[in-house]
């Protein structure tokens, strides 16, 4: 107990609170811009949380992420641009309610919702991240190859709309970290005799540029017209939302049910929870036929998923090290620049730490009801603002926090050529979240199979040995196989739609 | 007005320049410090190095009263930010931290960079390793896990507790050679840090483990894994009941991760000769052992010459143990 | 801006082949059964494959006849003008910054990338020297990142 008082105490300080406050008011900002994502408000934040103590920059994370998935829903709402790839799902619903006059409604429930989902991710975080630590605390490199490569193929089985093109950008993601010499043989690879290579290719700059400076490059070249915004007065919010969830309390709960289970999945995250939230609401509906012409329903179940989901998302992040989306990509880069490597020694080496990251959860989602109604109070300003101004200050960001967090003019080159680069590959449908993830697990894969090989003295059946490790094996070999079994019983020429292929 | 004042700028910095250009050498040691001053770190945030850097640079900001910023230049296992400690101006303006590092990556063959690219200021921590098998492994002194080694056939031990050629390899690599086992014997498994190294073994991945006490506290107070010796001359402070290996063994062998602060060569004697004062005063404050000891931080001091010999020293042992692993190039 | 999937799908074949090549002379760990080819080679060699899949998939007979095909903002000087300043200002940040100094450079660089924009120039004065003070106030003030001096170094607070 001496241990969650030293977590409330990290919390609850000045500093802490302030920097809450400063960077969810951020994350709501560039959740409801459109065009801007959550991914990209968490990349801008990396460079500043650089330069703070550990639990003061896990609040910048946790607050910010929280607000921009919730702020998502407004632009989605107002101008049919969902803000962020989790509020996607129920864009054309929220717009359709929006149109039919009932935008308050549709924003309400995406907020009141969104904190519940939220603070139920949230609880089962609490209760099964150190149970899941405590389990893993018996986890040998085996046990770690396998999941983690468990997680690289749900991520590019499941998240993936093109399975072939995710492989690609994860395999490209592999050879990107492979740079330098942090591998097991502490052999410099692919340094070309650059001793600013030596340390590899710099993790953040990448992101930033990956998520930040290719938007921008996007922006500028973009010619489409501005979108324009629904002129509906929005009233009060909250009114009507103790109906709904009376009315509503199975989709409440399922939705935050998925969304915990969907996010925890490694390799799955929000956007995904939210997807397959709204399918299952639709078919499970009483009224399926009023889906998306402006029904409340849908919003309500995918709206908890998708922030329950980033709860969820935490546990094999905190645990394995393994994230669930590009979101926990970014936070399990800040863990390790803060010295938190993540795994089951996180839980014992620091449990006042663990408290801190409860707490803040906890915070987060409930000043999100507040800020986020004052937030839909000035959309209709937010939505206007002008985005020739503001993407100058955001490439601006990009290239001083870049080049602060090392003060090396080599890392801004990283960041532009990582951002041209996404730029082209995503104007081609690949996927930018499979590269990132590559780059985060690709070390973590060549380690633990490096490990296992010299444990095992390269005997390939140690790696099914242990109990743990062998069912993992066998479940990853059935996923992988699982496509070509199927192709080979039913040989259909129509591929089953993924859940994301609705995109 | 755009064009107006970038010339202003340009004629400003162009007049400073000039007027500062003129007395370098004597006056500037003697005004030192006029501006901030930069302490490069080569290795991450959040780190052991970084914390106690950052903890000596702010004791610094406020004996100096100038600006003690701290940069990480981290990469290459150190390489990258040891030579832009070597590599920046000598004028006393930027300093930075040294590690066990410069004495293992020459010989390595990562760098050309040694000590001799440094004024020493001086060694303010040095935490030895320590040697760790499991709770219920059925060795209880270092001699039982001895003669099981000089048993077992090649391959048969695993340990693990830092990258191929890191502190703690060579801490068991060492601890071999002067047992008279082959340094083959043990198969080393490479991990990111000790504190993955630490997690196989609980975990019973690999059988022996080496980092230094304060990184293996949290397993140990568990009850999951067990220190057998320590590889320094005497015991921990803290941790009184592990003995030294020399005692447990009859075999001498110590090592350590250890941390300094250095200044570029050619940096002027008086400015190193002001900072290794006003550093020694700085590590002995009691906000700094307080802080130190929190950590679980040895705390020491060697300024200047002692601090070169105990550099040179490291050197020698070190490349000769690497050579043994076949490290060396 | 379109690239045909065929070229795109040789482009990574040719990287796997590269990656091959490149560590197929590396040595083996000392002491270890194992060696720093290993995961890098892997991974090319599925570079290999996809990229020729996707070279010759059912998806890239399917998709356009151009190998290249550029978007519209080809067609409008100012686009392109604005996605040039973007990257033309990253370059000359990280060349020149060391050497210039934060408070000479970003100026300069904000207005210009406000101007490509297609803001006001009153605007973009106003927004530029704001924001320039802005960096300066939250990165080297507030969180203390050492922001480079430059020409200005003697005059640093």
């Amino acid at each position: 107990m001496d241990a969650l008082a030293q977590g409330f105490a990290m919390v609850f300080s000045i500093e802490t609170l302030l920097i809450i406050m400063a960077s969810s008011l951020f994350g709501l900002f560039v959740g409801a811009v459109p065009g801007l994502s959550a991914t990209m408000a968490l990349a801008l934040l990396v460079p500043m949380t650089f330069f703070m103590d550990p639990i003061p920059a896990l609040a910048a994370m946790v607050s910010c992420s929280a607000m921009a998935i919730f702020a998502g829903d407004i632009p989605g709402c107002l101008l049919r641009m969902p803000g962020t790839a989790a509020s996607a799902a129920y864009t054309d619903e929220a717009y359709a309610m929006a149109r039919k006059g009932q935008a308050d409604i549709a924003l309400g429930s995406g907020l009141v919702f969104s904190a519940i989902g939220g603070l139920f991710g949230t609880a089962v975080l609490i209760v099964a991240a150190p149970l899941f630590a405590e389990f893993a605390l018996n986890f040998t490199s085996f046990e770690f190859f396998w999941l983690i490569l468990l997680g690289i193929t749900c991520a590019i089985v499941i998240s993936s709309t093109t399975p072939l093109k995710g492989a690609i950008m994860l395999i490209l993601g592999f050879l990107v970290a492979s740079v330098g010499m942090n591998n097991p043989a502490a052999f410099p690879r692919f340094t070309a005799g650059s001793t600013d290579l030596l340390g590899g290719i710099g993790f953040l700059p990448m992101l930033i540029g990956m998520f930040a400076v290719s938007e921008v490059i996007r922006s500028a070249l973009d010619r489409s017209p501005r979108a324009t915004i629904i002129d509906q007065p929005i009233h009060n919010v909250f009114k009507g939302m103790w109906q709904l969830t009376v009315k509503y309390p199975k989709q409440i709960l399922r939705g935050s049910v998925l969304g915990t289970v969907v996010g925890a999945l490694p390799g799955a995250g929000s956007d995904i929870a939210s997807w397959m939230s709204y399918a299952l609401s639709k078919k499970l509906s009483k009224e399926p036929e009023k889906f998306g012409t402006g029904h409340v329903e849908g919003i309500i179940e995918s709206g908890a998923a998708n922030n329950s989901a980033l709860a969820g998302a935490w546990i094999p992040a905190l645990v394995f090290g393994i994230p669930g989306d590009t979101l926990t990509a970014i936070v399990i880069g800040v863990l390790y620049m803060k010295n938190l490597n993540p795994g089951p020694s996180l839980f014992t080496t620091n449990p006042e730490n663990m408290y801190a990251i409860y707490i803040l959860f906890i915070f987060a989602n409930l000043i999100m009801i507040p800020l986020g109604w004052a937030t839909i109070k000035v959309a209709k300003r937010l939505l206007g603002v002008r985005r020739e101004i503001l993407l100058p200050l955001i490439l601006m960001a990009c290239i001083v926090g870049t080049f602060g967090m090392n003060n090396s003019p080599f890392d801004v080159w990283i960041m532009l050529a990582a951002g041209v680069t996404a730029y082209i590959l995503e104007e081609n449908c690949f996927p930018v979240a499979p590269a990132i993830l590559g780059v985060v697990l690709g070390p973590m894969l060549e380690e633990n199979f490096v490990k296992s090989m010299i444990k095992s003295d390269g005997e390939v059946l140690a790696f099914f040995s242990r109990p743990v490790a062998g069912v993992l094996g066998v479940l990853t070999l059935v996923v992988w196989l699982y496509p070509l079994l199927r192709h080979g019983f039913r040989r259909s020429p129509g591929r089953a739609t993924p859940v994301g292929e609705a995109l | 007005m755009f064009k107006t004042n970038c010339n202003r700028r340009a004629m400003l910095a162009g007049l400073a320049l000039a007027a500062c250009s003129v007395p370098l050498t004597g006056a500037a040691a003697q005004s030192w410090p006029s501006r901030p001053i930069t302490m490069i770190v080569p290795w991450g945030a959040g780190g052991g190095t970084d914390a106690t850097a950052r903890m000596i640079a702010s004791l610094l900001e406020k004996q100096l009263g100038k600006p003690v910023p701290v940069v990480n230049r981290t990469g290459g296992s150190g390489a990258v930010g040891h030579q832009a400690i070597a590599s920046a101006d000598p004028d006393g303006y930027t300093i930075g931290i040294a590690t066990l590092e410069i004495g293992t990556m020459h010989h390595q063959g990562l760098t050309t960079l040694t000590h001799e690219a440094y004024a020493p200021i001086g060694l303010y921590n040095s935490d030895p390793a320590a040697l760790f098998v499991r709770a219920d492994a059925p060795y209880k002194t270092v001699k039982d896990l001895l003669e099981a080694l000089s048993k077992a056939p090649d391959r048969r031990f695993k340990a693990s507790g830092s990258a191929q050629g890191g502190v703690n390899h060579l801490a068991l690599a060492g601890m071999l050679k002067a047992a008279g086992i082959p340094v083959a014997r043990v198969a080393w498994v490479p991990s990111e840090g000790a504190a993955p190294g630490l997690q196989d073994l609980a975990a019973d991945g690999v059988q022996i483990a080496t980092a230094s006490l304060p990184e293996a506290a949290a397993l140990m107070a568990a009850g999951r894994i067990r220190p057998l010796a320590i590889f320094a001359p005497k015991r921990d402070e803290a941790q009184k009941d592990v003995p030294t290996f020399k005692e447990a063994s009859g075999f001498d062998w110590s090592i350590g991760s250890w941390r300094g602060v250095v200044a570029p060569k050619g940096t002027p004697p008086e400015i190193v000769a002001k900072l290794q004062d006003e550093i020694g005063k700085a590590v002995v404050t009691a906000q700094y052992l307080e802080f130190m000891k929190t950590k679980g931080y040895a705390t020491g001091w060697t300024a200047g010459d002692g601090f070169r010999a105990f550099m040179i020293d490291s050197d020698k042992g070190l490349g000769a143990t690497l050579a043994e692993l076949g490290l060396k190039k | 801006m379109k690239i045909h999937e065929t070229l795109l799908g040789l482009l990574f074949a040719c990287i796997g082949g590269a990656v091959l090549a490149t560590v197929s002379a590396y040595p083996s760990m000392a002491g270890q059964n194992i060696g720093p080819a290993l995961f890098p080679g892997a991974a090319a060699t599925l570079l290999i494959v996809f990229g020729l899949m996707l070279a010759f998939g059912r998806q890239a007979r399917q998709s356009g006849r151009r190998l290249v095909a550029l978007g519209d903002w080809s067609g409008s000087p100012r686009h392109m003008l604005a996605g040039l300043s973007v990257v033309m200002g990253c370059a000359v940040y990280a060349l020149f910054s060391t050497w210039l100094g934060f408070l000479v450079l970003a100026p300069v660089a904000l207005l210009v990338w406000h101007l490509a924009f297609g803001v006001s120039l009153k605007t973009s004065i106003v927004s530029a020297l704001l924001a320039t003070l802005g960096f300066w106030a939250v990165f080297y003030k507030g969180l203390g990142v050492p922001l480079p001096w430059g020409l200005l170094k003697n005059f640093a607070f």
